[in-house]
């Protein structure tokens, strides 16, 4: 069923229209790169700052705060254009090891995230402030910098394969 | 001009490490993730300094304290960029060094960092440093110029790979 909508993409107007124009891909490409550029770094400026080893002397909510705004309108963008650059060969892509090896690792920064947003951040009150937090965020900021460079990694080589 | 630097590329070509780059099969890729990751941080720490100078980022915070936080990782990361892209240019000079995109991109990046050292120096002479909201005019322009470069390098640097040299 799964691949019967891969293919409807592949064949959908739009899938084709990117698919054969020579600008289409690489100008979406290009809005991709610069909507990741700013996801990666937004998040791991802020990753740093769990980890205590960035902007210790500002509390973590305030930067929160001030950086996701960034982070989730970049995120939108990066994820409706990764989206059209998928749907120009959608059935490839989807069994594609490092493309599939990118999406598990988002998973695994989303359920970070959610363990720590519905759990750990319930605390914030005590370490909010703490130049260097418990390790419970220290631990959240550490695997979302890895799964951050997971994602650079698989990404790029997606187009090293096929 | 350029049969100089096609003699440059030739003679990067010729050099061991360049061979090095170009025949361990992962070395490309891993360079130019590498190369990308070190770009999101180095623009979003340049990004957050414009941002901030324009008001738009963490405007309960004086500017020098905020770019304080930003610019020292902004700058060491800026080697990392620099290593991994020059090595990217060693493994495959003729492919960049030749590339009209290329040389748009390496322009662009030493009016982007010579815009973002100046705007730096103008926030740690302390004229700005105690501004509540936001820099004067003069600096919004540079911030926003800044903006704009790292918009053009990320662009010409994607389009690097569908060019010919």
């Amino acid at each position: 069923m799964l691949n019967q909508f891969f293919q409807q993409l592949y064949d959908s107007p739009l899938g084709t229209a990117i698919r054969e124009d020579p600008a289409y891909f690489p100008w979406i490409e290009s809005f991709h790169v610069l909507a990741i550029t700013i996801v990666v770094g937004s998040i791991c400026a802020l990753d740093l700052r769990f980890m205590g080893l960035a902007s210790r002397q500002r509390s973590i909510s305030s930067f929160g705060a001030e950086v996701l705004p960034y982070t989730v309108t970049a995120f939108v963008v990066a994820a409706i254009t990764g989206l059209l650059l998928f749907s120009s060969n959608a059935p490839a892509y989807a069994e594609n090891v490092y493309f599939i090896a990118k999406m598990l690792i988002m998973l695994v920064a989303l359920v970070n995230l959610s363990i720590f947003h519905f759990i750990t951040e319930r605390g914030i009150g005590q370490w909010d402030h703490m130049p260097k937090p418990p390790l419970a965020v220290r631990a959240a900021g550490a695997i979302s910098l890895c799964c951050w460079i997971g994602i650079v990694l698989t990404g790029r080589w997606i187009a090293y394969t096929e | 001009m350029s049969s100089s630097l096609r003699n440059l590329s030739q003679w990067l070509e010729n050099t061991s490490l360049s061979s090095v780059v170009r025949d361990i099969h992962f070395m490309v890729p891993l360079l130019q993730s590498i190369h990308i990751f070190s770009v999101a941080l180095v623009i979003w720490a340049a990004l957050a300094v414009d941002l901030r100078v324009l008001g738009a980022l963490g405007r309960d915070q004086p500017l020098a304290a905020f770019s304080q936080r930003f610019l020292p990782v902004m700058w060491w990361t800026l080697i990392v960029l620099l290593i991994s892209g020059a090595l990217l240019i060693v493994g495959e000079p003729h492919r960049t060094l030749q590339n009209p995109v290329f040389q748009l991109k390496m322009i662009v990046l030493l009016l982007g960092m010579l815009i973002t050292a100046f705007v730096q120096s103008f926030i740690a002479t302390g004229r700005l440093a105690l501004m509540p909201k936001a820099g004067d005019g003069a600096v919004k322009a540079l911030a926003l110029l800044s903006i704009g470069a790292w918009v053009i390098i990320i662009f010409a640097g994607r389009w690097i790979a569908y060019t010919a040299s």
